[in-house]
């Protein structure tokens, strides 16, 4: 019938769904069939969406794959498989990161710059990263209350808005944009019309530029003595002004000293026997002068005319 | 009621028939092979073309499916993968095999029974049990695991090629969406589903072709009745198996 004996035939089935069952065994678990591989092991906490077959990447590039997550007491055990790889350096850290939004995650290599490597079946140092969603979970509570009263905010302003353009707002709007519309058209017109003397002007700008540019290079000498004047004196005028500042402070100090009644200027200003004593001195001499004018005799009795004379 | 249990304590006892009679096999050892040839290797195209289509189909149904922009691409492989893997590689060759495994099985021993084969072979001595059922249903008990691998294999490329050629989604994120749902289990749950497929859909089959009679019109009633039991038992064991083993 056939060039096979059946039972060669069912044999060959067999073996070739043991032989692709193999193969795909291999493929879906991400095992390469040549080149060198090896694996490490870590331990996580957690290990929230990490199964096996789980992507693990090193500088964005997929190096391996996770072959193994088991319990251990409080902690999970992963196993990873590496390929085409020389190794991962001493001191490098695993982390569980999410890679999407939706809390995918994959397990991250981060490489450290030690020289050696981790040998094969050794471990790495595992780290568990939360990632935004973790955040959320976190901050979850404290923000959703400001969102919904942003969101409030928002509402009300935009019925505001919504009622300002309704009610008129419209129209007003409208009649300002015409209003802007023909400023800029009036400037346009101006730009246009003034158009040459605006050149004229800048023209005359330019040369005056020139003139002072001229000016200086034709006059460098002068201008440079003149700079050393100026400088030496605002030299002059900074000693001056030291000295003035020194002599503000003595004026400060005397007019303390003054003010509290030291020295003897101080005590004429504070004591006021002085005053008193020159006033009723100052009243005696009008009491005098008043005697004197109404009976000058009175002062002259003892007096003889020769003696006056 | 006396009805199911007679029908289910002739099964059984056919059952028995054939285990206490398995250390025989020197005698149906050429059957053995023949069956497995039937059953197995000439089932594989129909097989094959089944699973690569169920995978195809399934790539593009899902990629239509899932339209929301935060869900990677590589779903739709871990959605097909997995699917297959658990479910459909097992079940749809199974219903496509009780039609044309199942169906052939009745007729032939309809056929002997109602043309009193049967007993001319019990009369020569031979143990019919033996000799026509134990091979069948060992030859389906072994054959459909293959079938199973065959089908998987054929609908995860299926849905591939199919990925890769509409656009859905590329080779790389099929696999990334794959490798990422994969677990060997799933191969296992898979395996033990299409042994018991195997068996049922042989076993239902031996009895309804073994204990046929009314001549022609009483072998299609079997093979109509084997047909349509076979696929409601491999719905329920495939509910039963799914409860018990996930």
């Amino acid at each position: 019938m056939n060039r096979y004996s059946n039972e060669i035939k069912v044999g060959i089935t067999i073996i070739a769904a043991i032989l692709v069952a193999f193969v795909g065994f291999r493929i879906l678990q991400d095992i390469p069939f040549f080149g060198r591989t090896f694996s490490l092991h870590t331990y996580y906490e957690r290990v929230d969406g990490i199964s096996p077959g789980a992507t693990v990447y090193m500088s964005g590039v997929k190096v391996g794959s996770v072959r193994q997550v088991q319990l251990v007491g409080d902690s999970v055990r992963v196993d990873m498989g590496f390929s085409d790889l020389e190794g991962i350096p001493k001191g490098s850290l695993a982390v569980i990161e999410a890679t999407d939004l939706l809390g995918t995650r994959a397990i991250v290599i981060r490489k450290s710059t030690q020289p050696e490597f981790i040998e094969d079946g050794g471990y790495i140092k595992g780290e568990f990263d939360e990632g935004i969603a973790g955040q959320f979970r976190q901050y979850g509570d404290e923000i959703v209350p400001k969102i919904s009263e942003s969101t409030e905010h928002i509402g009300s302003f935009m019925a505001e808005l919504d009622m300002l353009l309704k009610d008129g707002g419209r129209q007003n709007l409208d009649g300002i944009f015409a209003n802007l519309n023909r400023t800029t058209t009036n400037i346009d017109r101006l730009v246009e019309e003034k158009h040459s003397e605006l050149a004229e002007s800048v023209d005359r700008f330019n040369s005056i530029l020139a003139n002072v540019d001229t000016l200086s290079a034709d006059r460098k000498e002068q201008v440079d003595t003149v700079l050393v004047n100026l400088e030496e004196t605002t030299e002059e005028m900074k000693q001056l002004t030291r000295e003035l500042n020194q002599l503000s402070a003595g004026l400060n100090e005397t007019v303390y000293k003054l003010n509290h009644g030291e020295g003897s200027l101080g005590r004429m200003l504070n004591d006021p026997s002085l005053y008193n004593n020159l006033d009723s001195l100052a009243y005696g001499l009008n009491n005098a002068v008043k005697k004197l004018n109404e009976d000058p005799r009175h002062f002259l009795k003892h007096m003889r005319l020769v003696d006056i004379f | 009621m006396s009805k199911l249990l007679n029908e289910l304590g002739r099964y059984c006892r056919l059952l028995y028939e054939a285990l206490r009679s398995s250390t025989e096999f020197s005698k149906y050892r050429k059957n053995l092979i023949n069956e497995m040839i039937k059953t197995g290797y000439d089932s594989l195209p129909i097989v094959i073309l089944a699973g690569f289509f169920t995978g195809a189909v399934m790539t593009i149904q899902t990629a239509y499916q899932l339209v929301a922009a935060f869900i990677p691409a590589s779903t739709i492989g871990a959605i097909v993968t997995q699917s297959l893997l658990i479910e459909l590689a097992a079940v749809i060759p199974a219903l496509v095999l009780s039609g044309r495994v199942g169906a052939r099985i009745t007729t032939e021993l309809g056929t002997m029974s109602v043309s009193e084969q049967i007993d001319a072979l019990e009369s020569m001595g031979f143990n019919s049990v033996t000799f026509l059922v134990m091979p069948r249903i060992i030859a389906g008990v072994l054959m459909f695991p293959v079938i199973y691998i065959a089908a998987s294999v054929a609908g995860i490329g299926g849905g591939l090629l199919a990925g890769w050629v509409t656009g859905a989604l590329s080779v790389s994120d099929y696999m990334i969406g794959s490798r990422s749902v994969f677990l060997p289990w799933d191969v296992m749950f898979g395996i033990v589903k299409s042994f018991v497929f195997g068996f049922i859909i042989t076993s239902i089959a031996c009895y309804k072709g073994y204990y046929a009679s009314g001549g022609a019109e009483g072998v299609g009633n079997a093979t109509t009745q084997a047909t349509v039991l076979s696929c409601i038992y491999i719905l329920l064991a495939d509910f039963s198996l799914a409860a018990l083993l996930l």
